[in-house]
């Protein structure tokens, strides 16, 4: 008889909660499916350079360029995509672009700064085919910063994957901060908050994490109470229930008309006022000139 | 007295689902043969001659040797015969289905708690009932206001309409019940209103035989309050009906509801009740055995609900982490 019961329950058990073990499995199924495949799967690019820090600005000692190089590496491994960082030294802007070297070897055609680093960053990713999963648009994201005099800044260019998870602008910026915030005081440490910050906003997940806590706890707690709860029945006779014929027997009902007064009251009015409120606007994504399409923005110090 | 079958020498009961008497035997209907012979004690069984539990109110019952339905002649005759009874309309296998359907949403209850091992426990018992009959009258008068308002360019005026109001009513009230147990919870027995008087017939003992009943144990004197109280309210209530939502506000000027003839009768209701223990505690269930009304509060079970709420948690964290996994990923 227990074990029966015992039986009865588990049958009970399983029939409520049939769909969703169905829908926890499939989600365990493509989750778990997934992530084995992206480990299984290997880097598609194998074309670009193995290079991912290039200091032509030489604002970096060999060893930090070792330890950013380190950790580019690991970042990489976990984001499947590939950073790069690229610092120079020439203008790009106003009258002595002419002895720009880089002006020259990537035809850059703009006459302002945002635009020249733009096309110069996209340029370079495109040039040397960086992308994690494939050549040119895959993948990944590109910092490049002019140390010249007078045109100091970064460009942050994105592709691929990385495009689409930033295109919010604010995210893009919060990226850039961590150069802004260090680069004149420490530009090794500038670039390694940017790739740890690039890390965490590249690695976001779509719920914040709180919810994820939270919200079963609650639903859970919600549906506990909610199947506890009985209608308990209610005393519901109609007064008439015990009426002879289920009704009374009027003998008289007079509503009578006795004597009506108005009253009437001035109303104080006041003329309201408006506000208005400004708008802003981010950024889109833009094509470089070999076509690639690609994500980013300046930050110019 | 004991219902025989005349045919197989069974005891014949009365079947709700037949509307009449029945061999659960041979399967004969109104082949019913009434037997008065007794052993001298009511608490020995004409039938088998085993002792019966019989409490001081009982007047039908079962012996637990033969399972023979008993009912006890000199309490359902002379100062406790009663005038009226309202046959169960209700079989313990429609009961069996009401109850399930009823409960089938909680889910928290033990799972023993509709299984038909327990569920036969349930027994039909007759309850004692009073019925009073209140022949009353209305008189009232009250000032009624109607208040209207509405605005004109800047200014907002408020009309107050005064009204005589006037009702002179006779309300009739008949066979108002009142359980006359002691042992019936009065609130339950309340809410096992309302009785279907269509299908109120005069007393007869073929009825009690298959179910368990009691003889009044309250008299009318004692329970008559609960009469009033429901007569008072419900003649409140007519009265209301009949201005209330045409006024703003009323104020009473006269209010009398004379009572000017009353009296009573004694008769039987159905009730199944069904008893379910459970974790050292008395659930008690009480259907209505005429309207299949169902009066009681299901059980539960902690164990069942940390094992559900547990797994709608499981089930949810498991797809909100899945869902992060797969959004990081992509």
């Amino acid at each position: 008889m227990d074990k029966e019961l015992k039986r009865e329950a588990l049958r009970q058990y399983i029939r409520f909660f049939r769909v969703w073990f169905v829908a926890a499995g499939l989600f365990a199924a493509v989750g778990i499916g997934l992530a084995v495949s992206r480990n299984v799967r290997p880097r598609g690019n194998e074309g670009a350079p193995a290079e991912r820090v290039y200091d032509y600005a030489d604002v970096l000692t060999d060893g930090e360029e070792e330890k950013l190089r380190n950790q580019i590496e690991k970042a990489q491994k976990r984001l499947r995509m590939d950073i790069v960082i690229v610092t120079f030294r020439e203008s790009v802007e106003g009258a002595d672009v002419l002895g720009s070297r880089v002006m020259k070897e990537y035809e850059l055609p703009y006459t302002r700064w945002e635009d020249n680093m733009q096309a110069l960053a996209d340029d370079f990713w495109d040039r040397n085919g960086y992308g994690y999963n494939r050549s040119y648009e895959g993948d990944g994201i590109l910092l490049l910063h002019n140390w010249y005099p007078g045109q100091n800044g970064e460009h942050l260019s994105t592709s691929g994957k990385a495009m689409k998870k930033l295109a919010d602008i604010d995210r893009l910026d919060e990226i850039l901060y961590q150069v802004d915030n260090y680069y004149a005081a420490d530009p090794c440490r500038a670039y390694s908050e940017f790739i740890k910050e690039a890390e965490r906003q590249l690695g976001r997940t779509p719920i914040p994490w709180f919810i994820v806590v939270v919200v079963p706890v609650l639903i859970a707690v919600v549906f506990a109470s909610s199947c506890q709860s009985q209608n308990s029945e209610k005393y519901a006779v109609s007064p008439k229930a015990y009426i002879t014929d289920g009704k009374p027997v009027i003998n008289g009902q007079t509503d009578a008309f006795l004597h009506k007064h108005v009253s009437s009251r001035h109303i104080q009015r006041d003329s309201g006022g408006g506000s208005s409120r400004g708008g802003s606007s981010g950024g889109g994504s833009h094509r470089s000139s070999s076509g690639a399409s690609h994500g980013g923005t300046s930050h110019r110090h | 007295m004991i219902f025989k079958c005349k045919n197989c020498g069974g005891n014949t009961v009365y079947s709700p689902e037949r509307h009449g008497m029945y061999c659960p035997f041979c399967d004969s209907e109104g082949s019913e043969e009434r037997t008065d012979e007794s052993l001298g004690s009511i608490t020995v069984c004409p039938n088998c001659g085993g002792e019966l539990k019989v409490e001081e109110h009982t007047s039908a019952t079962k012996c637990p040797s033969c399972d023979c339905y008993l009912i006890l002649n000199e309490r359902v005759e002379g100062e406790y015969a009663p005038r009226f009874i309202i046959p169960f309309q209700l079989g313990r296998e429609t009961c069996k289905l009401s109850l399930r359907e009823k409960f089938k949403k909680c889910r928290f209850a033990p799972v023993d708690f509709l299984s038909e091992a327990r569920l036969n426990e349930m027994e039909g018992v007759y309850v004692p009932f009073w019925f009073f009959d209140y022949d009353t009258h209305w008189d009232f008068q009250a000032e009624g206001t109607k208040v209207r308002s509405w605005t004109s360019g800047d200014t907002a005026y408020t009309e107050t309409s005064t009204y005589d109001v006037r009702r002179d009513m006779d309300i009739p009230f008949r066979k108002i019940p009142v359980d006359a147990s002691e042992k019936m919870p009065d609130h339950v027995m309340d809410l096992m209103e309302p009785y279907q008087y269509q299908q109120m017939e005069d007393f007869d003992p073929r009825y009690m035989s298959g179910f368990y009943a009691e003889k009044y144990n309250m008299p009318a004197q004692t329970v008559e309050e609960r009469a009033k109280k429901k007569m008072t309210d419900d003649a409140e209530n007519i009265l209301q009906g009949t201005y209330s939502g045409q006024y703003n506000s009323v104020k009473v000027i006269k209010k009398n509801l004379n009572l000017y003839n009353s009296s009573c009768g004694y008769g039987m209701l159905p009730v199944w009740k069904y008893f379910y223990q459970y974790g050292g505690q008395t659930y008690p269930f009480y259907v209505n055995g005429q309207t299949g009304k169902i009066v009681g509060n299901a059980p539960i079970s902690k164990k069942k609900v940390w094992a559900y709420a547990g797994t709608v948690w499981a089930c949810l964290t498991l797809i909100l982490v899945m869902i992060q996994m797969i959004g990081r990923m992509l």
